[in-house]
């Protein structure tokens, strides 16, 4: 690989270097940020090696490149892969979906970053580059939305800030360096531009500026966070932003996966009630699931259009006494439609609304919706009536829905059969002693067994203790002794079913937060949930939920637990505070600064009155109330820390200026006495002073004017500018000296 | 009233996207569109961060360019073709910040070509000169008006500029060429009034031998002459008195083209310059829209300036080379050197060529092309890109 050294130009104008290196680190942060989030270790070490190789040469002075036709042949490379990823099935199905192919387009902008460190760069490229790697950065934007991602942006911003400071005066110079008049043939010497532009290159002055832009971006990000438009219209959610990790509700349950749930504050679905509704049901079910094997459970949610379903035409005598849900969702979790159990009617415009085999509603054909979803569904409250139980019970004959016990000795652990066994004991012999309250000793067993999970074990979202290899519902009742809403459903269910009693897992949300404004329930993404569902022929299905009602966890341990939990914390604040503001939370905060901003002007409409009041007490009747003495309080306060801050900027100054004259980098003011003294008197004499004159020249014009001895000034003159910037240390005689050389010329200016 | 229109847009202040700033507008657009489509939150934190660079840059990059007051340091007199170097001098009125990237130039004239200053940093209340050079396409008198002060600092996205107004006259002396055959006749006997010096050295020049006196330097004997005789011979040194070039330029019109012109007023500011630098007095006659302008022949900068400045400002209908002639006082050409320069092919008749080498010491009559390119070598001149 060719190598070359950093030309005169590139040296002597000091811009390469200083440029190079912080903008390889940045290219190299936004290659990473995106490979990490695209969970693709390839790119990450590649843009590494490449970054890493040209980043060692920059610092060493040299530049390290390949010949252009290798670069070209390494575009091209690019450009099939782009053209491979471009086919494969999930970024049809993202154009399908009227998108673009986002990861393989930004694989293609990373594999030509990377070229482009392999090229010989010039302006032209680093601009390139700039450009390419926000593009980069941008793209990892749209499909990872965690905090580390949030923190890595910003070095990144504070990176390309610089470079983009450090290009515009690389850029400047490089112009200055290559302009050629017609007449000339070759451009001027370096050292000539370096003297006529740029004397020391400003880094601390760029480091100054880059704090001060840095602190305005912030700024303006949140101000255009908080106030950009968002849209009702949601597009389908791409498939690496894991909505599913975020949300908890997936297509499939499955226990044992060592990750961490991070939860988004984001509203999924509004709920209205009518206003005469006594009873606001919590619980919408979106799924249920039966069967249990190898640590998963298998949810009831045929696709659409496959699998028998039935139409629901609601009986309107039943209908008057339901509950009616009228749901605005986002569509991606079509195409279950949530709801309160047990659902009787539904209706949407956006297709046909049909009940599953298990009991929960889908929307099938071609479903129409302009980014968001309505429906409403009516369900009736618990508990239910004969007529309904009885209603109910005919439908699960006509869709052919059987509530029986799925055969779960096959895949049940004898311990969680065993430890349930243990559990309810004495229920079970109740049950076995008197068939007739088997109904109510079922539902018995299964609340017994909710309460002794929610008492004996924890609930958290961090399961990086979990152990994939063990059973899932095993490894949590009796290794990790913690998990979260599936692991307590899945057990509470797994061990009814062990038991006897018919039971299964239902998916889908809790939420009892209630907007003021418009009264209607928020369910967000945080509020994904799962729970159980308890058969018998006496009650219908029955919720009971084992999930303890907040999350317990301990924060006692070493720094690196508390530090963990610090960082937990923080991701849950980024995900509640940024990832979850949407269009409501920003209605929200416009309400809540309106209102602040309503009370702050009240009160300070009251506080000048108040003032008035007191002043005009003060001047009429000579009165000092207590708003006079605040006042006066205030301003004696503010007056002191003012003066302090003034005498300690006065000390600091001094302190730093004595330093100086110590350490020989100033002149003390004293020993430039003799010149200010000589100028001065060309002042009185009427010899104006040019704002771009220099001393020596204005001196110059007095020689010729004045007619002094030209030696004499000469020699003052200079012994002046080694003082004063060639770092001269003057002895007491040499000032005397120029003492008595300024006095002479002073007297023959006085003639 | 338009003129003041025309002018007040030349002076006019203001800001614009660079082409840098174009692309960062539309990849913020287009990625805008997409982070509100899909509401995703960090992409929208850093599409705010990028607005904001473009904030700063329009802030940045207009509150430099009104704290910065410039002003142009040039000479008034220039050589046409030739390099010149000028600078501003820069001041920072800003108290607390620097100003940074600032690039600086006269606004176009077609008469110059300029390579513009540039300030890579000016820090508070600081002071800084930036070198600038440019080069002269063609004589005359040029009016600098104005100076553009510009920065695209921080980021390039946008560059803001202002114009000052910043009047200056430039007098563009014609280029200077090359001499190809010797035209000064210095020291020759028929114009050199010589008498023996006792000085040798400098620009005294040899006289003649003569026998040794008593008083005389020995290092003056002519030791190679003096072998063989019983007396030695010294050198005798004369000092001739200046010598004095009398330049006539014919402007009258002609058929022949204006560049035949322009290369007969090369000619002569190139034999002035010659002659000036040789010490010589030189004078001169020519006709131009003024009328007929003589100048007597002295020596000095002053009148270097003088001479270049009326061949510089040459232009409009001008008197026949029979009028300049008339113009000319006889005392001013005798002993002088007289050279007649001209684009026509033997501007002076017999009669009047003979009359004026009675009068002058020596007559030099360069007339049209072929003979100017015989003792002239122009200079390559650039030409207005």
């Amino acid at each position: 690989m060719p190598v070359r050294s950093f030309a005169k130009a590139e040296i002597v104008l000091k811009a390469r270097r200083r440029l190079e290196v912080p903008l390889l680190l940045m290219v190299w942060l936004s290659l990473a940020m995106f490979a990490i989030a695209d969970q693709s270790p390839t790119f990450l070490l590649a843009a590494t090696a490449v970054a890493g190789g040209n980043l060692v040469a920059a610092t060493r002075g040299k530049e390290i490149f390949l010949y252009r036709h290798f670069v070209n042949a390494l575009v091209l490379g690019g450009g099939l892969l782009f053209i491979i990823e471009s086919l494969n099935d999930e970024s049809l199905a993202t154009l399908s979906a009227g998108g673009l192919p986002l990861r393989a387009i930004t694989h293609f902008i990373m594999v030509i970053q990377m070229c482009k460190l392999l090229e010989r760069k010039r302006n032209r490229d680093y601009s390139q580059m700039l450009i390419l790697s926000f593009l980069t950065v941008l793209s990892g934007s749209l499909i990872c939305e965690l905090l580390w991602y949030g923190l890595a942006g910003l070095v990144y911003v504070a990176l390309a800030c610089y470079v983009g400071m450090a290009l515009t005066i690389k850029r400047g110079l490089d112009r200055s360096a290559q302009t050629q008049l017609i007449n000339e043939a070759t451009p001027p010497p370096t050292d000539q531009v370096a003297w006529n532009a740029i004397r020391e290159w400003p880094s601390r002055v760029l480091r100054r500026r880059l704090v001060t832009t840095l602190a305005f971006l912030l700024v303006c990000g949140t101000l255009w966070f908080t106030a950009a438009p968002r849209l009702e219209q949601v597009m389908e959610p791409l498939a690496a932003r894991g909505l599913s990790a975020l949300t908890g509700l997936g297509s499939t349950v499955r226990l044992g996966d060592a990750r961490k749930v991070y939860q988004s504050n984001r509203v999924v679905m509004r709920i209205g009630f009518d206003d005469d509704a006594a009873y606001r049901p919590q619980y919408f079910c979106a799924a249920t699931a039966t069967t249990y094997e190898n640590s998963g459970w298998a949810i009831d949610l045929p696709a659409v259009g496959a699998g028998p379903q039935s139409e629901i035409a609601p009986p309107p005598d039943l209908l008057a006494g339901a509950v009616r849900q009228r749901v605005s969702m986002r569509p991606n979790l079509l195409p279950s439609l949530p709801a309160a159990y047990p659902v009787i009617g539904a209706t949407t415009s956006a297709g046909r609304t049909r009940l599953t085999r298990a009991g929960t509603l889908i929307v099938s054909g071609e479903i129409v919706h302009s980014g968001h979803l309505t429906y409403t569904a009516w369900s009736w409250s618990q508990p239910l009536s004969t007529n309904q139980r009885e209603h109910l019970a005919r439908r699960r004959e006509q869709i052919g829905m059987a509530v029986d016990l799925p055969n779960v000795t096959e895949h049940l652990s004898p311990a969680v059969a065993q430890l349930a066994r243990q559990w309810c004991a004495d229920l079970l012999d109740q049950r076995a002693a008197d068939p007739t309250r088997h109904d109510e000793l079922d539902l018995a067993i299964a609340r017994r067994i909710s309460q002794r999970l929610s008492q004996d074990y924890l609930y958290t979202l961090d399961l990086s203790g979990a152990d994939p290899d063990r059973d899932g519902v095993e490894d949590f009742l009796f290794h990790m002794k913690r998990g979260h809403c599936e692991y307590f459903a899945s057990a509470l269910t797994v061990m009814c079913q062990a038991l006897n009693v018919r039971a299964r897992l239902a998916m889908g949300f809790r939420s009892d937060e209630i907007d003021r404004a418009t009264r209607e329930t928020i369910v967000r993404d945080r509020d994904a949930h799962a729970w159980c569902q308890v058969f018998t022929p006496s009650t219908d299905f029955v919720t009971v939920d084992p999930s303890p009602a907040s999350a317990r966890e301990s924060a006692s341990g070493s720094w690196w637990v508390r530090l963990s939990h610090f960082w937990s914390r923080l991701q849950f604040l980024w995900s509640e505070h940024v990832i979850g503001y949407d269009a409501l939370a920003r209605q929200r905060l416009t309400e809540r600064l309106r209102r602040n901003l309503t009370a702050l002007v009240a009160q300070a409409r009251s506080m000048l009155a108040d003032a008035r009041k007191s002043l005009h007490d003060l001047a009429v009747y000579g009165k000092v109330d207590v708003f006079i003495m605040r006042l006066m309080y205030v301003v004696f306060a503010l007056t002191g820390v003012v003066g302090v801050l003034v005498l300690g900027q006065v000390l600091l100054r001094r302190h730093r200026r004595q330093r100086a004259y110590r350490a020989g980098t100033a002149v003390p003011p004293a020993h430039l006495a003799f010149m200010r003294r000589v100028l001065k008197r060309l002042d009185a004499r009427g010899l104006a002073h040019l704002p771009h004159q220099t001393p020596r020249e204005r001196l110059a014009q007095a020689v010729r004017r004045f007619d002094l001895p030209a030696d004499q000034v000469d020699a003052l003159v200079s012994f002046y500018y080694r003082l004063r910037w060639g770092g001269l240390r003057a002895s007491a005689q040499q000032l005397a000296h120029a003492d008595r050389q300024a006095d002479d010329l002073i007297a023959r200016l006085q003639r | 009233m338009a003129r003041d229109r025309t002018a007040r847009r030349r002076y006019r202040n203001g800001g614009r996207l660079t082409a840098a700033g174009w692309v960062y507008g539309i990849i913020w657009g287009i990625m805008l569109t997409a982070a509100v489509r899909n509401d995703a939150a960090v992409a929208l934190l850093l599409l705010g961060a990028m607005f904001g660079a473009l904030a700063v840059s329009a802030f940045a990059a207009g509150r430099t360019v009104r704290a910065v007051r410039a002003t142009r340091e040039a000479p008034d007199r220039v050589w046409q073709g030739q390099t010149v170097h000028m600078s501003y001098f820069l001041a920072n009125r800003s108290r607390w910040s620097s100003c940074m990237g600032l690039t600086l130039r006269d606004l176009p004239q077609k008469a110059l070509d300029a390579a513009s200053g540039y300030c890579a940093h000016l820090p508070a209340r600081g002071q800084f000169r930036s070198g600038a050079r440019f080069v002269a396409l063609r004589r005359g008198r040029i009016r600098l008006d104005g100076i553009e002060i510009s920065t695209g600092f921080p980021f390039g996205l946008i560059r803001a500029w202002r114009r000052t107004l910043e009047p200056a006259n430039l007098i563009v002396w014609p280029a200077r060429g090359e001499l190809r055959a010797e035209l000064f006749r210095r020291g020759a006997a028929e114009v050199s009034s010589a008498r023996p010096s006792p000085i040798s050295g400098g620009q005294d020049e040899f006289f003649g031998l003569r026998e040794f006196r008593e008083d005389d330097n020995p290092r003056l004997i002519h030791w190679k002459r003096s072998a063989g005789r019983h007396r030695p011979l010294v050198r005798e040194m004369a000092r001739p008195v200046p010598d004095v070039l009398f330049l006539i330029v014919d402007t009258a019109p002609s058929d022949s083209a204006a560049a035949d012109l322009e290369k007969v007023l090369r000619l002569g500011a190139t034999l002035i310059d010659h002659a000036m630098t040789r010490g010589y007095q030189v004078g001169l006659a020519l006709a131009n829209g003024k009328g007929i302008q003589t100048l007597p022949p002295a020596t000095g900068r002053a009148q270097l300036r003088d001479l270049l400045d009326v061949l510089a400002d040459i232009g409009g209908q001008a008197a026949s080379l029979a009028q300049t002639l008339a113009a000319v006082r006889p005392a001013w050409l005798t002993h002088a050197q007289v050279v007649v320069v001209s684009a026509h092919e033997a501007p002076l008749d017999p009669r009047a060529s003979v009359a004026l080498a009675g009068r002058a010491g020596h007559l030099t009559v360069i007339g049209g092309p072929e003979q100017i390119d015989r003792v002239f070598a122009d200079a390559p001149l650039p030409e207005a890109p």
